[in-house]
């Protein structure tokens, strides 16, 4: 018995037209041509207190308002924490201000208690190492009915679970590393949500001029792996956003600020200072040499 | 304690080939951490067969429906428990947005003779009355790893006794019963190599955190000075090493028993270059010890400083200073006045990173300042 595969033209994938998340920062959005796009692999990376957790809170509220408050459907996310650095107060307040914004745009919501909707669209799982990350990701289909309506999910640190395992060689972390963004690759592109990975950073020294530089940790493979690289840095008392990889967008950086309210765009007018622009980060370490 | 293969239930086939190769005992952490692949090449189950294996594995280790909460739930369960403990001063609690959270890693870092010590005693004292105030008298684990014990104890001995004045009034018996009280509460330890306290986060610990439910925060004083000693030489990556297996420990502790975890670090310097034009300068600033690896671990990391500024006419003070006005030709005399200093936060999730206050040293304790 053969097994037909229908096959695509480049036409048909040009008007399927996978949607794309906004992070509420216009300058961000306009960078990646829209925003976090659904049904892809994305990789966020970044030095502690660079705003990691607060952009993957942001987003799961912006996919709300567009997927689920505005269009009367639910649209839910998954948010997978290995660290424990989630407190539910944050996205709550996010999640008030976007509605109120909403509000101040576009007049009242039929929905009016939305904010207790985004909140219960939310779904949270606590796995604190690699096996009850795993047994998570095996167990994720359950969710992934239509009634629920996935459409994002995030992986607050793949990086935490997998260098906290203990006497391990390489080549075991590699195979997790493998087996793991497998399995969240194939649910993104099979349900057409947005999967969202958040990554550490490690310091490595360049031999030959003995610099200390900061790099995505998890090495190489899981480099190959995600669609788009984002780096988020501080520079010169900045908050930076910078594509460190993708293949259709170019490799540009822009500014943002992390407000009460969540991911905001920085005013125009601070972003012409270019005269101190060769000082050193507040990180004291040179940027990225990219390879 | 943990799962095993016995404790599950599949269809007698697959459990026969399952419990053949791995044998009954195995734990179902293991089996989840290998490779399918090689699941399939030891077991011979068919693809659907190991399919159905995994599912049920992952459904008896990390039960789906019991695991999952919604945003909604989280918000309505943290209003009926607690989820910060005061330091100690409303002004100092409300640039930490609420206090020092539980379930999270806080590290307190400055120079010396910033007040870091003072802190955590002040805390080891006010995360008791925090509790008490609820019905529940909560422990404390103070691990010290330098060797001033005896300035500890009597530190502890001054805040504790103004403390407990403050809650009896009007009788010393009954304020000397609680003093003795705060003390029956702490457990101090002293810990000088860093493999000692391995040990302990990952065998003793547990041990007595079963014995003892209701400590609900560890102290690790100095964190630093364990990777600092002059007789020990760390390799690069051996120290990084280490401190993610420590990190990792105390991420499992803090998960599991719903505790607050302070470590104090210490500072290093850090020259950064700066071109200036085309002149090249040097500045020197103070980062905070122990490096990268450490830095992904903590969850909220406050800076403490020093700072050249006082203040005047505190009531707790007793020091005062001569000042001589040079344009004015006079002298001054600054009476009741305290050192300034200052607290900020550097990152937290839920905190914004400009939160900062000014707090001074008295005798008894840590206040925070409005200045």
């Amino acid at each position: 018995m053969a097994v037909v595969r229908r096959s695509r033209t480049a036409m048909d994938i040009l008007k399927s037209n996978t949607g794309c998340i906004s992070t509420y920062s216009k300058n961000i959005d306009d960078m990646l041509n829209g925003g976090i796009r659904m049904g892809v692999l994305t990789e966020l990376c970044g030095n502690p207190g660079s705003g990691k957790s607060n952009l993957c809170t942001q987003l799961c509220v912006s996919v709300q308002m567009k997927y689920g408050v505005t269009t009367n459907e639910t649209g839910t996310v998954i948010y997978i924490d290995t660290e424990g650095s989630f407190v539910p107060i944050r996205l709550q307040n996010m999640a008030m201000a976007a509605e109120n914004h909403y509000k101040n745009e576009n007049g009242n919501l039929t929905n009016t208690s939305s904010v207790e909707e985004i909140l219960k669209n939310v779904i949270y799982f606590r796995c604190i190492n690699v096996a009850e990350l795993i047994a998570c990701l095996i167990q994720l289909k359950q969710i992934m009915i239509p009634e629920r309506n996935v459409k994002l999910i995030i992986l607050d640190s793949l990086a935490h679970p997998i260098r906290s395992i203990i006497n391990s060689d390489h080549l075991t972390r590699h195979k997790h590393i493998v087996r793991i963004v497998s399995m969240l690759q194939k649910i993104a592109a099979d349900y057409k949500c947005a999967a969202v990975i958040v990554n550490h950073m490690i310091a490595k020294v360049e031999s030959p001029k003995n610099e200390a530089y900061c790099a995505p940790a998890l090495g190489d493979t899981f480099g190959h792996m995600s669609q788009l690289r984002l780096q988020l840095s501080w520079k010169m008392n900045k908050r930076e956003a910078r594509v460190l990889k993708s293949p259709h967008i170019a490799e540009l950086s822009t500014y943002f600020q992390i407000t009460d309210d969540g991911i905001r765009d920085i005013d125009e007018t601070e972003l012409m200072d270019q005269s101190s622009c060769n000082s050193v980060s507040q990180e004291n370490m040179h940027p990225i040499a990219i390879t | 304690m943990s799962l095993t293969l016995n404790d599950i239930d599949l269809p007698l086939v697959v459990e026969e080939k399952l419990r053949r190769v791995y044998g009954a005992k195995y734990s179902l952490k293991n089996v989840l951490e290998l490779d399918p692949d090689e699941l399939i090449r030891t077991t011979r189950l068919k693809n659907q067969d190991i399919d159905l294996a995994l599912q049920c594995i992952s459904n008896t280790f990390y039960p789906f429906t019991r695991r999952q909460m919604s945003v909604w739930q989280m918000t309505e369960k943290e209003r009926d428990l607690i989820t910060t403990f005061s330091t100690g001063c409303p002004i100092i609690d409300d640039t930490l947005g609420g206090g020092i959270r539980l379930g999270q890693i806080t590290e307190l870092y400055g120079e010396s003779g910033c007040g870091k010590t003072q802190l955590c005693i002040q805390m080891s004292l006010e995360v008791q009355r925090t509790f008490r105030a609820r019905g529940q008298e909560a422990k404390v684990v103070y691990i010290n790893t330098e060797s001033h014990i005896e300035k500890i104890d009597k530190r502890l001995k001054h805040i504790s006794y103004y403390r407990a004045k403050a809650d009896k009034p009007f009788n010393i018996a009954d304020a000397r019963c609680l003093q003795q009280h705060f003390f029956d509460n702490i457990y101090i330890d002293i810990i000088r190599h860093y493999r000692h306290l391995e040990m302990t986060l990952v065998e003793r610990l547990p041990l007595l955190l079963n014995r003892e439910p209701s400590i609900r925060l560890i102290i690790i004083d100095s964190l630093a000075a364990l990777f600092r000693s002059e007789d020990i030489l760390f390799e690069h990556h051996t120290k990084a090493n280490t401190l993610q297996y420590l990190g990792f420990a105390m991420h499992t502790l803090c998960h599991r028993y719903n505790l607050a975890i302070v470590c104090v670090n210490q500072v290093q310097t850090q020259f950064s270059q700066i071109y200036d034009g085309s002149l090249v300068s040097q500045s020197m600033t103070l980062a905070p010890a122990l490096g990268l690896t450490w830095a992904f671990i903590v969850h909220c990391r406050i800076k403490l400083s020093k700072t050249e500024n006082i203040e005047e006419h505190h009531p707790d003070s007793q020091q005062s200073q001569i000042v001589f006005d040079e344009h004015k030709a006079t002298t001054r005399i600054k009476t009741n006045l305290v050192h300034l200093r200052s607290l900020s936060v550097d990152y937290c999730y839920h905190i914004p990173k400009l939160n900062r206050c000014n707090y001074f040293i008295v005798d008894k304790g840590v206040f925070g300042s409005r200045n």
